[in-house]
């Protein structure tokens, strides 16, 4: 059978929102799944579940409703998170001068240094809402309790890839350091809420674990809707890595 | 109650480096953190049994022991709770040393048995299990995992007998039902088909044995009949993989009977439906993304397109529909939208005859 706890996320994401949640697969997907919250040309929520993560979709839907729920009981409406073009190509230029960088020919090094930072900006806007989700379902989901035990695995594992020396040494130290610590903040976080402490241990000795705890505090400290908490952590961890300035919330009416 | 102490050892480098949430090459390259993050695993799976644990690791040998007065029985139920979440690599350690402590129990001879054969180390595996039924000749489960066993070490006749000895001891257990009907379906789906069909009336809740009774029905000629079992195998969970394929042939089954008696002739309901589709999207382009991805997302639990029933209805156009009107229009909506996606439904000939009429339809208008 669907699993409970999915179908019930996925019916109040229905009732708080009025639009329904269609699941399907997708082939090839950056992340494990893909979310296009619904909009008047576009009359339903779509979760993506990558074909490869198939195994934890329930767990990977109802993550996606946390998030559909977070971003729709935000007070001004759907927030979106939009980068300030010239700001961000000023922090892409300094990227892309980067020692690491240097052996690309300019074309190429602009283009990942433009990469780097937007995936960083990405990090910052999706790592609040992920935490938020987690929670949630690690509280309130005890079916899902295995298959997100599974998931965090997997993508804890995959952040730590960026820990080897020659991505460390290729990569813009500002966007690698913020990068890292915000991995170590999702880390810590997982270690706290399981009582277990592998993931932590390979941030323990790079210099971000003070940092990276600054930021959980951040996390903590957050008050109001899941929406405004959302948004506002976002805040507070971009004025805590310094990129405040890089991106502006407009928000959709729902 | 006195603590039993149970210790079991295995080598770090057999350890699943995948159960940890750390990146294999870092770990292989910081044999501290490996051994850290190692222990933290035993620790945090003893942690919910209760008892003490100490976990060390010396020269590449991880040594386990565990203190507790559940004792034995706790850690096999433990090791089989495991097993049943696909955790092998820390299942079996815990299953061989409760093995070398009770070497005749048939708990731990099946489990242990099935987890290897599952990890394909089959001739362990069959070891185990002939030591089992050689135990407790009357035990179906054991001839049926021994004959799964057989099976994946390529031995059909070997597996046959395993299957049929277990459906004798038991002839309403479905899971000897659907193994054996497996295996004799591989030379004649006709006469595996009665056995699926007594394996899917015993495991109603079971996606795998429901798909492969639909298969069989389809494979035996009766897609009607299948196409019902797929779709209930369909909902028993809509994200598996198995319900992927159970969609894959409901599309292939449903194509196939709505082209039924046209053969190659393109039918005029469809023709219709499209031409009226071309129409909709070409008064209302912002209009066809919504409307052809609702559609898309109602596909997803089948749009029955062989029922003539009007009883659908959408959010981004008013009326209700019919399932095949539905899926031309949806047709259409990806043709405009993206010409290379694949609708997952052949209606090309309708299509085309669609807009030769809509194009003529607009040269007239123009006159």
């Amino acid at each position: 059978m669907p699993n409970a706890d999915t179908e019930r996320l996925m019916a109040l994401v229905e009732e708080r929102t009025g639009y329904r949640v269609a699941v399907d697969t997708i082939d090839k997907c950056a992340g494990d799944a893909e979310m296009i919250s619904a909009a008047p040309d576009h009359p339903f929520h779509l979760v993506r579940i990558a074909q490869n993560r198939l195994a934890g979709a329930d767990y990977l839907v109802a993550l996606q409703c946390t998030m559909l729920l977070s971003m729709w009981s935000h007070p001004l409406g759907i927030p979106k998170f939009r980068l300030i073009a010239d700001k961000v190509a000023h922090v892409v230029r300094q990227a892309a001068d980067c020692h690491g960088l240097a052996r690309l020919s300019p074309a190429l090094r602009e283009q990942t240094a433009l990469q780097m930072v937007r995936g960083l900006l990405h990090q910052l806007q999706s790592t609040p809402a992920e935490l938020i989700g987690i929670d949630y379902c690690y509280r309130e989901c005890p079916s899902l309790r295995q298959l997100q035990v599974d998931a965090l695995t997997i993508n804890l594992r995959f952040n730590t890839q960026s820990l080897k020396p020659d991505i460390k040494a290729f990569a813009p130290s500002d966007v690698y350091e913020k990068n890292q610590i915000m991995c170590a903040a999702l880390a810590r976080f997982w270690c706290d809420l399981t009582g277990t402490e592998a993931a932590w241990l390979p941030y323990k000795s790079i210099g971000v674990d003070t940092p990276a705890q600054g930021l959980l505090q951040k996390f903590r400290d957050a008050t109001g809707s899941l929406g405004e908490r959302s948004t506002n952590i976002v805040d507070a961890w971009a004025d805590e890595l310094g990129l405040r300035g890089l991106y502006e919330w407009t928000y959709r009416p729902t | 109650m006195k603590p039993e102490s149970l210790t079991f050892t295995f080598l770090l480098e057999d350890f699943d480096l995948k159960k940890l949430p750390i990146d294999a090459a870092l770990l292989r390259s910081d044999r501290a953190m490996l051994e850290s993050a190692v222990s933290d695993y035993y620790a945090g799976q003893f942690r919910a049994l209760g008892g003490e644990a100490q976990i060390s690791i010396t020269q590449g040998l991880v040594s386990v022991r565990w203190l507790s007065e559940a004792g034995l029985p706790a850690l096999v139920e433990h090791s089989v709770a495991l097993l049943q979440q696909g955790e092998y690599g820390t299942a079996v350690p815990m299953l061989r040393t409760a093995l070398q402590h009770r070497p005749d129990d048939p708990v731990i001879l099946l489990n242990l048995g099935m987890a290897l054969s599952d990890m394909k180390q089959l001739a362990d595996a069959l070891t185990l299990l002939n030591r089992l039924v050689a135990l407790q000749p009357d035990q179906a489960q054991g001839w049926n995992a021994m004959g799964m066993a057989h099976v994946r070490n390529n031995d059909v006749q070997a597996a046959e007998q395993a299957f049929r000895r277990s459906f004798e001891l038991a002839p309403d257990d479905g899971y000897s039902l659907r193994n054996l009907g497996g295996l004799i379906a591989r030379r004649s789906p006709k006469e595996a088909l009665p056995l699926i069909k007594r394996a899917a009336e015993l495991l109603p809740e079971d996606q795998a044995v429901q798909h492969g009774y639909g298969r069989a029905l389809f494979e035996t000629g009766d897609a009607a009949a299948a196409d019902l079992v797929l779709e209930r195998a369909t909902a028993l969970n809509p994200l598996t993989e198995i319900a992927e394929l159970a969609r894959t042939l409901r599309t292939k089954i449903a194509h196939e009977n709505m082209r039924g008696a046209f053969g190659a002739t393109p039918r005029m309901d469809v023709v219709m439906y499209c031409l009226a589709a071309l129409k909709l999207f070409a008064g209302s382009p912002d209009k066809c993304q919504a409307i052809t991805f609702e559609i898309a997302m109602l596909g997803r639990q089948g749009l029955d397109i062989n029922n003539p029933d009007i009883k659908y209805t959408l959010k981004s156009l008013p009326g209700t529909f019919s399932g095949l009107q539905l899926v031309s229009y949806m047709y259409v909506g990806f043709k405009r939208l993206s010409p290379a996606a694949d609708a997952g439904i052949d209606l090309c000939r309708e299509y085309q005859q669609a807009q030769r009429l809509f194009e003529a339809d607009g040269v007239k208008r123009q006159r």
